[in-house]
């Protein structure tokens, strides 16, 4: 079904520049980008936000904003230039050449329509009769990996889950059977379970449709698996590009070189070490700049770099790069110091126990039905170690941090004990010492801090209402505490609006150590910032636990990240501990069949393929959590009517790593977890 | 331990002022400042009307030998009513009351507005439930009928208040309307600012509910309180020229527009400029009001 263009390659990016007008001045954006994806080919774009990726994924379909503009260069789909065509022959060509996913599937579907409907019209569109289109959109699904069209096609957008509508919004997007695919982070909102399925979906459909696909993602390890080829963007620029796993395995650029250090990988651990970050900041007016737009952050810069903008440099065949220094990349200095072990090595599990939750359960009832989100939670968290928490969305570990921090009372008959004292159910219960003792900060520094208040009343409230503290005494402890998380003296007078999110997310840290905290519990604190940023507050707060002996319920669902600073680390599945234990024993195995599914549909960035394992379908409701062990409906392990009937214990299976699994331990699965990888990377890389 | 020195650097923020963002970049709308010019003349005329005016607003001119009912032009730009008065110094000066008991009126239904709005918006549940029934029972009844039963009832006579003459009843009876309206803008911009974690936070550091509503949330639900203000203003302009042109509230010989419609409208033709006169002043205000409501609403975008 490959679409025979006379071999012109399905998109030609050529000297590509776009400027957006901002208080009436045009300021550019993007430069020089350039770029072919050969018919069936795969290109990725990646970099951090605001270099311009998604920008350039809409200049393509030529659907910038009102306020932005191609000021030069070319776009060439299937050989057609798309900036010379009139409006009508534009929307033909979008119809036929195009499909586009967008990011969020939640907001590309129109909610008020049924799946079928929506699908439907766009077959309609491309000429076909209404019965007949409907037909189709049914067999749309099923390529889509859908196993119940008819009913899913009367659905509403709201009824389905995050992965399933992103099906669907792939779907529409292959309707027209397009020469080239857009990608623009399709599963950046999605589970890492649900994301290892639509790529592979995605995988699966390129071959049968021949469709070329520019993949636009912040994530190294979705791009190294999706795409043939890369391209590195900057400020705007194009830093470098290559075949994928060239360039990430010898990047030739030290932007490439410094995203790849900052990333937590292959068993990288607070232990060994912290983790490299980008100094600086993005430049605030990009590709304006004289000389290279990196050159500010670059521990390779020299004069040239400030005076001249670098020229493309072929370094090898098919590979480019924009760095007047692109040979000494491998030789970039680190900002981290990464050799000398951070924590100590005192095992967490020798310290007082801080926090103990004994059946801590919570039920939610909604429309008369009980959504059973925690099921008879145990565990408890040492002083000054930090407890990892994952699963899938809806697993329940934003219920179990609300529940210790006390913005929802867990159900009668739970024991949630602070040292030796019952730890009141909700904020307003607890003395004033137990609020101190447990703070927390949130996923999205955005909305964390009030958008009026500067950040020294940030700071200064929560000293007088944790600590009494007022006035003289507040200041110089707030001045303290802003210095604490690296903050200059200057952003105290600073409103969130002014600050960057890795900047906010620092204030945020500061007021929850106001206290200061025994417990902080960390809910995705990182997940909405770019990766050097991340590098930056995941190096803070290992600092701050080493001089504060703080303890974390750290939540992510970046595994890289969990098993970077975690001691500890429990697995929830439909709301219960299906696994807990040292960090090392649960990523290095024998695994909870769950776990071992999460870890092995993490997507590399260092591209060793293993074994994956595929969950079938979604997670249940926790309306209606199925009998016995309540993964058998998906487990790949399920040995028989047993998992269906008996609940499995959680049983010890090593020292202090517990699994709640029927399977006995040799026969419970390992993914590839001997981890020797570290040390090989940080001498190549 | 040391505290590790400072390591972030300084990014390139522009160093913008926050505060009344909105209004300052309303302020630089076409929209914003056409309707302010216009509003700021009306309220030159309500602050010095007898001295703008050309004439006498209150003066019979038949008196001194003018004809009654005198065509626009000539010594009367828009000529004279029954009275023998000058219209264009009446329509000057009659801008007056309307824009002391509008503004007033709806100052006080905002203040009242706001403080249920973050009551309902911040408690939600059962006192939500409560005030917010109370709140569309007070809704279903009709303005000029709660304004007839309260003026009769009380009376309606001017009170002197700081200097200023003032129809206290006219004006409480609007703002009180006006409040519960007011209140549900309020109470859906609360409710999605509660859903922030800034508010959580406040919450789990044991701040009171007084602190969070008045100290954290209502900072941040300004700007559509403020838009909001000036929605109602247009309104308050209109319910003040409805109840004098039924005859409740402001009372003869004021000069206020809606008594001079009401008492012409009957003799319109040919008799028109008495009628059209007002009714312009009146539409001009209310569409300049209305103007600056617009640029407002765009600036908080």
């Amino acid at each position: 079904m490959t679409s025979d263009n006379g071999g012109s390659p399905a998109l030609e990016v050529t000297d590509l520049a776009i400027d957006y007008r901002v208080r009436r001045l045009w300021r550019p954006v993007v430069r020089d980008v350039s770029f072919e994806i050969p018919a069936g080919g795969s290109f990725g774009l990646v970099g951090e936000s605001g270099c311009g990726k998604s920008t350039v994924a809409m200049a393509v379909v030529r659907y910038l904003a009102a306020n932005g503009r191609v000021s030069n260069g070319s776009v060439k789909v299937a050989g057609t230039d798309a900036y010379s065509l009139n409006a009508r022959a534009l929307r033909d060509l979008r119809a036929r050449e195009i499909g586009f996913v967008y990011q969020n599937p939640a907001t590309a579907l129109n909610p008020s329509m049924r799946i079928g409907a929506q699908l439907a019209e766009v077959f309609s569109l491309l000429g076909h009769a209404k019965d007949e289109a409907m037909d189709r959109a049914r067999m749309a699904l099923g390529q889509v990996r859908i196993a119940d069209p008819g009913s899913v096609l009367r659905r509403y957008p709201h009824q389905l889950s995050g992965g399933m509508a992103q099906r669907v919004v792939i779907a529409m997007a292959l309707a027209n059977d397009p020469s080239l695919l857009i990608l623009d982070e399709p599963t950046t909102g999605l589970d890492a379970t649900v994301e290892a399925e639509v790529l592979d979906l995605v995988s699966a459909l390129r071959q049968d449709h021949g469709a070329a696909v520019l993949f636009i993602s912040h994530n190294l390890g979705v791009i190294r698996k999706m795409c043939d080829d890369v391209a590195v963007l900057y400020a705007g620029r194009m830093a470098e590009t290559g075949r994928t796993e060239e360039v990430f395995a010898e990047p030739n650029h030290p932007y490439t070189m410094g995203l790849l250090r900052c990333i937590p990988r292959a068993g990288a651990t607070k232990a060994r070490g912290k983790l490299d970050t980008i100094p600086g900041f993005l430049p605030d007016r990009p590709s304006g700049a004289t000389g290279c737009v990196f050159a500010d952050r670059c521990g390779l810069a020299t004069d040239v770099c400030h005076t001249e903008p670098p020229p493309p440099i072929a370094v090898a065949p098919g590979r480019i790069s924009w760095c007047h220094h692109h040979d000494q990349t491998a030789a970039l200095p680190r900002v981290e110091g990464t050799d000398t072990p951070l924590v100590p090595a005192a095992a967490s599990h020798d310290k007082p126990v801080l926090l103990t939750l004994k059946n801590t359960s919570k039920t939610f009832t909604q429309d008369g039905a009980e959504i059973r989100a925690l099921r008879d939670v145990n565990l408890h968290i040492h002083a000054g170690e930090t407890l990892g928490l994952v699963g899938e969305s809806g697993s329940g570990k934003t219920t179990l941090a609300k529940a210790i921090i006390g913005m929802h009372a867990p159900d009668v008959g739970s024991t949630v004990t602070l040292m030796t004292e019952p730890l009141g159910p909700v904020a307003h219960k607890r003395t004033g010492d137990q609020i101190r003792s447990i703070q927390i900060v949130f996923q999205n520094p955005d909305s964390a801090l009030n958008p009026k208040f500067a950040v020294k009343r940030i700071i200064g409230r929560a000293l007088t209402k944790l600590e009494g503290k007022r006035g003289r005494a507040a200041h110089g402890r707030t001045v303290e505490l802003t210095r604490g998380v690296q903050l200059a003296d200057h952003y105290l007078d600073a409103k969130p609006l002014q600050l960057s999110g890795g900047l906010k997310q620092r204030v945020a840290i500061a007021r929850a150590f106001a206290g200061p905290p025994r417990l902080v519990v960390c809910d995705e604190p990182t997940s909405a910032l770019d990766v050097s940023v991340q590098a930056a507050i995941l190096n803070l707060l290992v600092e701050l636990q080493e001089r504060t002996d703080v303890a974390y319920l750290f939540i992510s669902h970046d595994l890289g990240v969990v098993r970077y600073i975690s001691d500890r680390i429990a697995v929830l599945y439909l709301g219960e501990v299906v696994e807990i234990g040292d960090a090392a024993q649960v990523f290095d195995g024998p695994h909870h069949p769950y776990t071992e599914a999460l870890l092995s549909a993490v997507a590399s960035v260092d591209g060793d393929e293993r074994d994956r394992i595929r969950l079938e379908g979604e997670i249940p409701s926790a309306t209606d959590v199925p009998g016995g062990c309540p993964f058998h409906t998906r487990c790949p392990r399920k040995i028989g009517e047993i998992c269906e009937t008996s609940r499995p214990e959680l049983t010890e299976r090593s020292a202090r790593h517990l699994v709640r699994c029927h399977l006995p331990d040799d026969e419970l699965g390992r993914v590839d977890g001997s981890v020797p990888v570290p040390v090989a990377i940080s001498s190549r890389v | 331990m040391a505290v590790v020195a400072p390591s972030v650097e300084a990014p390139a923020v522009a160093a913008t002022r926050t505060r009344f963002l909105t209004l300052r970049t309303a302020a630089k709308s076409p929209t914003f400042i056409v309707g302010m010019v216009i509003l700021l003349f009306w309220i030159a005329c309500a602050l010095w009307g007898r001295a703008i005016a050309p004439k006498d607003a209150f003066a019979d001119y038949i008196k001194t030998g003018y004809p009654r009912r005198a065509k626009p032009g000539g010594d009367f730009l828009l000529g004279t009513d029954d009275l023998g008065r000058d219209v264009l110094s009446r329509v000057i000066v009659g801008s007056k009351d309307i824009l002391t008991i509008a503004p007033l009126a709806t100052l006080l239904g905002t203040v009242l507005g706001t403080a249920l709005g973050l009551v309902t918006g911040y408690y939600r549940r059962w006192v939500d439930l409560v005030v917010s029934r109370i709140i569309d029972a007070f809704l279903a009844i009709p303005l000029l009928l709660l304004a007839l039963v309260v003026i009769t009832a009380r009376g309606s006579q001017n009170t002197r208040i700081l200097g200023v003459e003032l129809n206290l009843t006219v004006t409480i009876v609007i703002g009180v309307a006006f409040a519960p309206i007011i209140a549900r803008t309020v109470r859906s911009a609360v409710l999605a600012q509660t859903d922030l974690d800034y508010v959580q936070a406040a919450r789990l550091r044991g701040e009171n509910g007084l602190y969070v509503m008045f100290r954290e949330i209502l900072p941040n639900v300004l700007g559509p309180i403020l838009v909001e203000f000036t929605v109602r203003l247009g309104y308050a302009i209109f319910s003040v020229v409805t109840l004098s042109f039924h005859g409740v509230g402001v009372q003869d010989p004021s000069a206020v527009w809606g008594l001079s419609v009401s008492k012409y409208y009957g003799s319109f033709n040919p008799f028109w400029w008495p009628v059209v006169f007002p009714c312009l002043a009146i539409a001009s205000l209310v569409v300049a009001v209305n103007l600056v409501a617009d640029a407002l609403q765009e600036a908080q975008r």
